[in-house]
Protein backbone atom coordinates (compact mmCIF):
# COMPACT_ATOMS: atom_id res chain seq x y z
CA UNK A 1 0.00 0.00 0.00
CA UNK A 2 1.63 3.56 -0.90
CA UNK A 3 0.43 6.81 -0.93
CA UNK A 4 -1.79 7.63 -4.16
CA UNK A 5 -0.68 11.31 -4.89
CA UNK A 6 -2.54 11.21 -8.39
CA UNK A 7 -5.64 10.08 -6.38
CA UNK A 8 -5.58 12.66 -3.09
CA UNK A 9 -4.59 15.35 -6.07
CA UNK A 10 -7.55 14.46 -7.51
CA UNK A 11 -9.59 14.25 -4.18
CA UNK A 12 -8.36 18.21 -3.39
CA UNK A 13 -11.03 19.40 -5.24
CA UNK A 14 -13.66 17.33 -3.45
CA UNK A 15 -12.53 18.32 -0.16
CA UNK A 16 -12.19 22.41 -1.26
CA UNK A 17 -15.97 21.93 -2.58
CA UNK A 18 -16.74 21.47 0.87
CA UNK A 19 -15.51 24.96 2.75
CA UNK A 20 -18.82 26.89 2.07
CA UNK A 21 -20.40 24.59 4.00
CA UNK A 22 -17.75 24.33 7.19
CA UNK A 23 -18.05 28.32 6.83
CA UNK A 24 -21.56 28.28 6.67
CA UNK A 25 -22.02 26.11 10.06
CA UNK A 26 -19.41 28.36 11.40
CA UNK A 27 -21.01 31.39 10.77
CA UNK A 28 -24.42 30.66 11.50
CA UNK A 29 -23.47 29.24 15.04
CA UNK A 30 -21.09 32.40 15.37
CA UNK A 31 -24.73 34.82 14.45
CA UNK A 32 -26.59 33.13 16.92
CA UNK A 33 -24.34 32.20 19.32
CA UNK A 34 -22.56 35.66 19.82
CA UNK A 35 -25.44 37.99 20.88
CA UNK A 36 -26.78 35.19 23.18
CA UNK A 37 -23.62 34.47 25.00
CA UNK A 38 -23.46 38.50 25.10
CA UNK A 39 -26.66 38.00 27.45
CA UNK A 40 -25.35 34.91 29.50
CA UNK A 41 -22.58 37.11 30.21
CA UNK A 42 -24.90 40.04 31.45
CA UNK A 43 -26.86 37.24 33.71
CA UNK A 44 -23.86 36.01 35.15
CA UNK A 45 -22.11 39.44 35.77
CA UNK A 46 -25.57 41.05 37.36
CA UNK A 47 -25.91 37.99 39.50
CA UNK A 48 -29.51 37.71 38.20
CA UNK A 49 -30.92 35.40 40.35
CA UNK A 50 -31.88 32.15 39.24
CA UNK A 51 -31.13 33.04 35.51
CA UNK A 52 -27.29 33.04 36.71
CA UNK A 53 -27.49 29.83 38.10
CA UNK A 54 -28.97 27.93 34.97
CA UNK A 55 -26.85 29.98 33.10
CA UNK A 56 -23.71 28.24 35.23
CA UNK A 57 -25.52 25.03 34.99
CA UNK A 58 -25.59 25.19 31.35
CA UNK A 59 -22.15 26.73 31.05
CA UNK A 60 -20.49 23.82 33.37
CA UNK A 61 -22.49 21.26 30.84
CA UNK A 62 -21.29 22.71 27.78
CA UNK A 63 -17.72 22.69 28.69
CA UNK A 64 -17.86 19.09 30.53
CA UNK A 65 -18.91 16.58 27.63
CA UNK A 66 -17.53 16.50 24.33
CA UNK A 67 -19.11 17.85 21.55
CA UNK A 68 -19.38 14.39 19.93
CA UNK A 69 -21.26 13.38 22.52
CA UNK A 70 -23.82 16.54 22.35
CA UNK A 71 -24.22 15.98 18.74
CA UNK A 72 -25.24 12.16 19.13
CA UNK A 73 -27.97 13.64 21.79
CA UNK A 74 -28.91 16.50 19.50
CA UNK A 75 -29.05 14.48 16.74
CA UNK A 76 -31.13 12.09 18.26
CA UNK A 77 -33.32 13.80 20.80
CA UNK A 78 -34.15 16.99 18.89
CA UNK A 79 -36.09 15.27 16.02
CA UNK A 80 -37.68 13.10 18.96
CA UNK A 81 -38.81 16.57 20.12
CA UNK A 82 -39.97 18.43 17.15
CA UNK A 83 -42.34 15.11 15.96
CA UNK A 84 -44.13 15.30 19.28
CA UNK A 85 -44.82 19.10 18.96
CA UNK A 86 -45.98 18.65 15.85
CA UNK A 87 -47.93 16.01 17.19
CA UNK A 88 -49.54 18.28 19.57
CA UNK A 89 -49.81 20.90 17.25
CA UNK A 90 -51.45 18.74 15.23
CA UNK A 91 -49.05 19.79 11.67
CA UNK A 92 -48.24 17.01 9.29
CA UNK A 93 -44.87 16.65 8.80
CA UNK A 94 -41.94 14.36 8.20
CA UNK A 95 -38.59 14.89 10.71
CA UNK A 96 -36.82 12.98 8.31
CA UNK A 97 -37.35 15.57 5.70
CA UNK A 98 -35.30 18.17 8.27
CA UNK A 99 -31.80 19.35 6.77
CA UNK A 100 -29.06 17.62 9.27
CA UNK A 101 -27.88 21.02 8.82
CA UNK A 102 -29.94 22.35 11.09
CA UNK A 103 -29.00 20.14 13.59
CA UNK A 104 -25.23 21.18 12.89
CA UNK A 105 -26.65 24.61 13.85
CA UNK A 106 -28.23 24.36 16.74
CA UNK A 107 -25.43 21.99 18.00
CA UNK A 108 -22.59 24.76 17.40
CA UNK A 109 -25.20 27.63 18.30
CA UNK A 110 -25.25 26.13 21.67
CA UNK A 111 -21.24 25.77 22.09
CA UNK A 112 -20.70 29.24 20.86
CA UNK A 113 -22.80 30.86 23.15
CA UNK A 114 -21.27 28.42 25.96
CA UNK A 115 -17.65 29.40 25.02
CA UNK A 116 -18.34 33.27 23.26
CA UNK A 117 -20.00 34.12 27.40
CA UNK A 118 -16.73 33.51 29.27
CA UNK A 119 -15.07 36.10 26.84
CA UNK A 120 -17.83 38.54 26.86
CA UNK A 121 -17.77 37.82 30.77
CA UNK A 122 -13.87 38.51 30.57
CA UNK A 123 -14.22 42.00 27.88
CA UNK A 124 -17.33 43.51 29.75
CA UNK A 125 -15.76 43.03 33.38
CA UNK A 126 -12.53 44.61 32.20
CA UNK A 127 -14.61 47.97 31.21
CA UNK A 128 -13.78 50.66 34.14
CA UNK A 129 -17.24 51.28 35.86
CA UNK A 130 -16.19 54.90 35.54
CA UNK A 131 -17.54 54.23 32.09
CA UNK A 132 -20.92 53.29 32.94
CA UNK A 133 -20.77 56.44 35.05
CA UNK A 134 -20.02 58.60 32.61
CA UNK A 135 -22.19 57.41 30.21
CA UNK A 136 -25.34 57.77 32.74
CA UNK A 137 -23.76 61.43 33.46
CA UNK A 138 -23.88 62.79 30.14
CA UNK A 139 -28.03 61.63 29.77
CA UNK A 140 -27.44 57.90 28.06
CA UNK A 141 -30.12 55.69 28.52
CA UNK A 142 -28.75 52.06 29.46
CA UNK A 143 -29.35 50.79 26.64
CA UNK A 144 -27.82 53.35 24.75
CA UNK A 145 -24.75 53.36 26.74
CA UNK A 146 -24.05 49.92 26.39
CA UNK A 147 -24.40 50.24 22.44
CA UNK A 148 -21.92 52.99 22.14
CA UNK A 149 -19.81 52.85 25.27
CA UNK A 150 -19.52 49.45 26.85
CA UNK A 151 -19.97 46.91 24.27
CA UNK A 152 -16.78 48.64 22.07
CA UNK A 153 -14.96 48.45 24.38
CA UNK A 154 -15.47 45.05 25.55
CA UNK A 155 -15.18 43.85 22.14
CA UNK A 156 -11.95 45.60 21.96
CA UNK A 157 -10.44 43.71 24.53
CA UNK A 158 -11.87 40.31 24.12
CA UNK A 159 -11.17 40.35 20.14
CA UNK A 160 -8.21 38.03 20.80
CA UNK A 161 -10.31 35.69 21.97
CA UNK A 162 -12.84 35.90 19.73
CA UNK A 163 -11.12 35.14 17.49
CA UNK A 164 -9.35 32.47 18.37
CA UNK A 165 -12.67 31.06 19.54
CA UNK A 166 -14.00 31.31 16.46
CA UNK A 167 -10.53 29.39 14.93
CA UNK A 168 -11.07 26.58 17.03
CA UNK A 169 -14.88 26.18 16.67
CA UNK A 170 -14.10 26.18 12.85
CA UNK A 171 -12.29 22.78 13.35
CA UNK A 172 -14.29 21.41 15.80
CA UNK A 173 -17.32 21.85 12.35
CA UNK A 174 -15.15 18.47 11.44
CA UNK A 175 -17.48 16.52 13.40
CA UNK A 176 -20.41 17.22 11.20
CA UNK A 177 -19.93 14.47 9.10
CA UNK A 178 -21.23 12.54 11.74
CA UNK A 179 -24.55 14.20 10.87
CA UNK A 180 -24.18 13.13 7.21
CA UNK A 181 -23.88 17.02 6.50
CA UNK A 182 -21.73 17.59 3.51
CA UNK A 183 -18.35 19.55 4.90
CA UNK A 184 -14.83 19.18 4.09
CA UNK A 185 -14.37 16.33 5.91
CA UNK A 186 -17.60 14.15 4.94
CA UNK A 187 -16.86 14.87 0.98
CA UNK A 188 -13.25 14.11 1.04
CA UNK A 189 -14.09 11.52 3.16
CA UNK A 190 -16.58 9.74 1.70
CA UNK A 191 -14.76 10.26 -1.49
CA UNK A 192 -11.54 8.32 -0.48
CA UNK A 193 -13.53 6.24 0.91
CA UNK A 194 -15.16 4.77 -2.34
CA UNK A 195 -11.88 3.90 -3.28
CA UNK A 196 -10.29 2.55 0.06
CA UNK A 197 -7.86 5.78 -0.44
CA UNK A 198 -8.48 6.89 3.54
CA UNK A 199 -5.01 7.86 4.34
CA UNK A 200 -4.88 10.24 0.73
CA UNK A 201 -8.66 12.16 1.83
CA UNK A 202 -7.10 12.58 4.99
CA UNK A 203 -4.43 14.16 3.42
CA UNK A 204 -6.06 16.45 1.45
CA UNK A 205 -8.76 17.62 4.38
CA UNK A 206 -5.58 18.17 6.25
CA UNK A 207 -4.41 20.37 4.24
CA UNK A 208 -7.32 21.76 3.33
CA UNK A 209 -8.13 22.94 6.82
CA UNK A 210 -4.58 24.36 7.43
CA UNK A 211 -4.92 26.86 4.48
CA UNK A 212 -8.43 27.95 5.40
CA UNK A 213 -7.42 28.32 9.02
CA UNK A 214 -4.11 30.29 7.87
CA UNK A 215 -6.12 33.13 5.64
CA UNK A 216 -9.09 33.45 8.41
CA UNK A 217 -6.08 33.88 11.18
CA UNK A 218 -4.82 36.48 8.75
CA UNK A 219 -8.15 37.81 7.99
CA UNK A 220 -8.44 38.18 11.63
CA UNK A 221 -5.36 39.29 12.85
CA UNK A 222 -6.36 42.75 10.52
CA UNK A 223 -9.70 42.39 12.08
CA UNK A 224 -7.53 42.73 15.74
CA UNK A 225 -5.73 45.54 14.74
CA UNK A 226 -8.28 47.88 13.59
CA UNK A 227 -10.71 47.46 16.69
CA UNK A 228 -8.19 47.68 18.77
CA UNK A 229 -8.42 51.56 18.25
CA UNK A 230 -11.64 51.06 20.49
CA UNK A 231 -9.37 50.03 23.39
CA UNK A 232 -8.40 52.67 25.96
CA UNK A 233 -5.26 52.76 26.95
CA UNK B 1 -34.38 4.53 35.40
CA UNK B 2 -33.07 0.89 36.35
CA UNK B 3 -31.83 0.84 32.48
CA UNK B 4 -30.18 3.91 32.99
CA UNK B 5 -28.05 2.63 36.12
CA UNK B 6 -27.26 -0.45 34.33
CA UNK B 7 -25.98 1.98 31.54
CA UNK B 8 -23.75 3.91 33.96
CA UNK B 9 -22.57 0.36 35.28
CA UNK B 10 -21.43 -0.67 32.06
CA UNK B 11 -20.01 2.44 31.13
CA UNK B 12 -18.30 3.46 34.35
CA UNK B 13 -15.53 0.72 33.87
CA UNK B 14 -14.26 2.27 30.91
CA UNK B 15 -13.42 5.65 32.58
CA UNK B 16 -9.92 4.12 32.86
CA UNK B 17 -8.95 3.96 29.23
CA UNK B 18 -10.38 7.55 28.63
CA UNK B 19 -8.11 8.70 31.69
CA UNK B 20 -5.17 6.52 30.81
CA UNK B 21 -5.60 8.40 27.26
CA UNK B 22 -5.79 11.96 28.34
CA UNK B 23 -3.58 11.62 31.65
CA UNK B 24 -0.69 10.09 28.84
CA UNK B 25 -0.54 12.15 26.74
CA UNK B 26 -1.17 15.13 29.01
CA UNK B 27 2.44 14.04 30.54
CA UNK B 28 3.67 13.72 27.18
CA UNK B 29 2.68 16.78 25.84
CA UNK B 30 3.89 18.95 28.60
CA UNK B 31 7.23 16.87 28.08
CA UNK B 32 7.29 18.01 24.21
CA UNK B 33 5.28 21.23 24.82
CA UNK B 34 8.34 22.40 27.24
CA UNK B 35 10.86 21.11 24.43
CA UNK B 36 8.78 23.41 21.80
CA UNK B 37 8.86 26.08 24.13
CA UNK B 38 12.45 25.81 24.62
CA UNK B 39 12.62 25.59 20.86
CA UNK B 40 10.67 28.72 20.45
CA UNK B 41 12.37 30.94 22.67
CA UNK B 42 16.18 30.00 21.84
CA UNK B 43 17.98 31.66 18.86
CA UNK B 44 18.60 28.92 16.57
CA UNK B 45 16.42 29.67 13.68
CA UNK B 46 15.78 26.08 12.82
CA UNK B 47 14.39 24.99 15.58
CA UNK B 48 12.44 28.38 15.80
CA UNK B 49 11.04 28.40 12.59
CA UNK B 50 10.28 24.17 13.46
CA UNK B 51 8.85 24.91 16.70
CA UNK B 52 6.56 27.78 15.29
CA UNK B 53 5.55 26.02 11.46
CA UNK B 54 4.45 22.74 14.17
CA UNK B 55 2.70 24.96 16.50
CA UNK B 56 0.52 26.95 13.56
CA UNK B 57 -0.07 23.46 11.38
CA UNK B 58 -1.32 21.02 14.32
CA UNK B 59 -3.22 24.30 15.86
CA UNK B 60 -5.50 24.49 12.54
CA UNK B 61 -6.27 20.99 12.20
CA UNK B 62 -9.18 19.37 13.78
CA UNK B 63 -7.94 16.90 15.98
CA UNK B 64 -10.28 13.95 14.47
CA UNK B 65 -7.82 14.79 11.11
CA UNK B 66 -4.90 14.48 13.60
CA UNK B 67 -6.09 10.92 14.81
CA UNK B 68 -7.17 9.78 11.43
CA UNK B 69 -3.85 10.53 9.95
CA UNK B 70 -1.60 9.18 12.92
CA UNK B 71 -3.66 5.90 12.86
CA UNK B 72 -3.21 5.81 8.87
CA UNK B 73 -0.72 7.47 8.06
CA UNK B 74 2.02 6.63 10.43
CA UNK B 75 2.35 2.82 9.70
CA UNK B 76 2.63 3.59 6.38
CA UNK B 77 5.10 6.08 7.04
CA UNK B 78 7.14 4.00 9.58
CA UNK B 79 6.44 1.02 6.86
CA UNK B 80 9.15 2.62 4.84
CA UNK B 81 11.83 1.77 7.38
CA UNK B 82 10.45 -1.56 6.91
CA UNK B 83 9.01 -1.73 10.77
CA UNK B 84 5.64 -3.12 10.60
CA UNK B 85 3.18 -1.40 13.49
CA UNK B 86 0.06 -1.16 12.16
CA UNK B 87 -0.74 -3.87 14.62
CA UNK B 88 -0.09 -1.37 17.24
CA UNK B 89 -2.80 -1.40 19.72
CA UNK B 90 -5.30 2.04 18.17
CA UNK B 91 -4.57 3.14 22.31
CA UNK B 92 -1.44 3.80 21.23
CA UNK B 93 -2.09 5.84 17.58
CA UNK B 94 -4.48 8.18 20.00
CA UNK B 95 -2.15 8.62 22.92
CA UNK B 96 -0.05 9.85 19.86
CA UNK B 97 -2.68 11.66 17.85
CA UNK B 98 -3.43 13.43 21.24
CA UNK B 99 0.39 14.02 22.48
CA UNK B 100 0.59 16.00 19.08
CA UNK B 101 -2.06 18.26 19.97
CA UNK B 102 -1.55 18.73 23.18
CA UNK B 103 2.06 19.70 23.19
CA UNK B 104 1.57 22.23 20.78
CA UNK B 105 -1.15 23.75 22.65
CA UNK B 106 0.60 23.47 25.99
CA UNK B 107 3.62 24.93 23.93
CA UNK B 108 1.65 28.36 23.53
CA UNK B 109 0.45 28.06 27.26
CA UNK B 110 4.32 27.90 28.63
CA UNK B 111 5.94 30.29 26.55
CA UNK B 112 3.97 33.39 27.64
CA UNK B 113 3.99 32.01 31.00
CA UNK B 114 7.74 31.37 31.18
CA UNK B 115 8.39 34.79 29.19
CA UNK B 116 5.92 36.54 32.50
CA UNK B 117 8.63 35.64 35.25
CA UNK B 118 10.42 38.88 36.13
CA UNK B 119 14.15 39.00 34.82
CA UNK B 120 15.36 39.85 38.63
CA UNK B 121 14.40 36.26 39.36
CA UNK B 122 17.13 34.48 37.34
CA UNK B 123 19.18 37.72 38.36
CA UNK B 124 19.15 37.19 42.09
CA UNK B 125 19.13 33.24 41.31
CA UNK B 126 22.69 33.88 40.06
CA UNK B 127 23.78 36.69 42.89
CA UNK B 128 23.36 33.45 45.35
CA UNK B 129 25.13 31.71 43.91
CA UNK B 130 22.94 29.28 42.05
CA UNK B 131 24.15 27.69 38.62
CA UNK B 132 21.79 27.96 35.64
CA UNK B 133 20.49 24.83 36.00
CA UNK B 134 19.76 25.05 39.25
CA UNK B 135 18.26 28.83 38.77
CA UNK B 136 15.69 26.83 35.93
CA UNK B 137 14.84 23.99 38.40
CA UNK B 138 14.96 25.76 41.87
CA UNK B 139 13.19 29.34 41.00
CA UNK B 140 12.12 29.51 37.51
CA UNK B 141 10.25 26.70 36.44
CA UNK B 142 7.90 26.49 40.01
CA UNK B 143 6.89 30.02 38.87
CA UNK B 144 6.35 29.24 35.41
CA UNK B 145 4.11 26.36 36.31
CA UNK B 146 2.65 28.36 38.95
CA UNK B 147 1.19 30.85 36.26
CA UNK B 148 0.33 28.52 33.77
CA UNK B 149 -1.93 26.48 36.02
CA UNK B 150 -5.26 27.19 35.41
CA UNK B 151 -4.40 27.30 31.43
CA UNK B 152 -3.09 23.13 32.01
CA UNK B 153 -6.30 22.66 33.62
CA UNK B 154 -8.12 23.93 30.99
CA UNK B 155 -6.17 21.41 28.74
CA UNK B 156 -6.58 18.52 30.98
CA UNK B 157 -10.18 19.37 30.56
CA UNK B 158 -10.41 19.68 26.76
CA UNK B 159 -7.68 15.83 26.62
CA UNK B 160 -10.62 14.33 28.84
CA UNK B 161 -13.51 16.17 25.75
CA UNK B 162 -10.82 14.94 22.27
CA UNK B 163 -10.15 11.49 23.70
CA UNK B 164 -13.59 10.68 22.95
CA UNK B 165 -12.77 10.84 19.55
CA UNK B 166 -10.32 7.79 19.90
CA UNK B 167 -13.62 5.13 19.30
CA UNK B 168 -13.81 6.43 16.43
CA UNK B 169 -10.34 4.23 15.90
CA UNK B 170 -11.95 0.89 17.68
CA UNK B 171 -10.27 2.48 21.34
CA UNK B 172 -12.52 0.76 23.80
CA UNK B 173 -12.99 3.79 26.25
CA UNK B 174 -16.49 5.80 27.40
CA UNK B 175 -17.77 5.97 23.85
CA UNK B 176 -16.67 3.22 22.12
CA UNK B 177 -18.31 0.84 25.25
CA UNK B 178 -21.51 3.52 24.48
CA UNK B 179 -21.78 2.53 20.88
CA UNK B 180 -21.81 -1.13 21.60
CA UNK B 181 -24.62 -1.35 24.03
CA UNK B 182 -25.83 0.79 21.40
CA UNK B 183 -25.87 -1.72 18.68
CA UNK B 184 -26.70 -4.25 21.06
CA UNK B 185 -30.20 -2.92 22.15
CA UNK B 186 -30.33 -1.96 17.70
CA UNK B 187 -30.40 1.96 18.61
CA UNK B 188 -33.59 1.90 20.69
CA UNK B 189 -31.90 3.68 23.83
CA UNK B 190 -29.86 6.06 21.84
CA UNK B 191 -30.94 8.35 23.68
CA UNK B 192 -30.75 6.91 27.17
CA UNK B 193 -27.00 5.22 26.80
CA UNK B 194 -25.89 8.95 25.83
CA UNK B 195 -27.39 10.73 28.06
CA UNK B 196 -25.58 8.51 30.58
CA UNK B 197 -22.39 9.23 28.45
CA UNK B 198 -23.11 12.58 28.58
CA UNK B 199 -23.41 12.85 32.22
CA UNK B 200 -20.17 10.33 33.07
CA UNK B 201 -18.47 12.89 31.11
CA UNK B 202 -19.73 15.86 32.97
CA UNK B 203 -18.67 14.60 36.05
CA UNK B 204 -15.53 13.97 35.08
CA UNK B 205 -15.04 17.13 34.36
CA UNK B 206 -16.28 18.70 37.57
CA UNK B 207 -14.26 16.28 39.64
CA UNK B 208 -11.33 17.25 37.72
CA UNK B 209 -12.15 21.20 37.44
CA UNK B 210 -11.96 20.97 41.08
CA UNK B 211 -8.76 19.05 41.62
CA UNK B 212 -7.23 21.37 38.90
CA UNK B 213 -8.28 24.15 41.46
CA UNK B 214 -6.86 22.64 44.51
CA UNK B 215 -3.55 21.87 43.37
CA UNK B 216 -3.37 25.45 42.04
CA UNK B 217 -4.56 27.15 45.03
CA UNK B 218 -1.70 24.96 46.92
CA UNK B 219 1.30 26.23 44.87
CA UNK B 220 0.25 29.55 45.81
CA UNK B 221 3.23 29.44 47.94
CA UNK B 222 5.96 29.68 45.18
CA UNK B 223 4.73 32.81 43.86
CA UNK B 224 6.65 36.05 45.40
Amino acid sequence: MLFDLDFAIRNFAESLKGIPVTLLVTGVAFLIGFPIAFFIALVRLNKVPFFSQVATVFLSYMRGTPVIVQIFLVYNVLPVILQNAAQVAGIEFDIYSINPLLYAFFVYALNASASYSEMWKAGLSSVAHGQYEAANTIGLTKVQSYIHIIIPQAVATAAPSFCSGTLSMLKNTSLVFLMTVQDITARAKMAAGLEYKYLEGYVDIFITYIIVCVIIERLFKRFEKKIGAYKLA
Amino acid sequence: MNYFIEILGKILPSIGITFTLAFSSMILGCIFGALLTAAKLSNNKTALGFANGFTTIVRSTPTVILLFLVYYGLPMLIALTGIDISGWNAIIFSILALTIYASAVLSEIFRPAYISINKGQAEAGACVGLSKWQTLIHIIFPQTIYVALPNMGNMILSLIQESALAYLIGVMDIMGKAKVINSMSFGAHIITIYTAVSLVYWILSIITGRIVDGITASMGRYLR
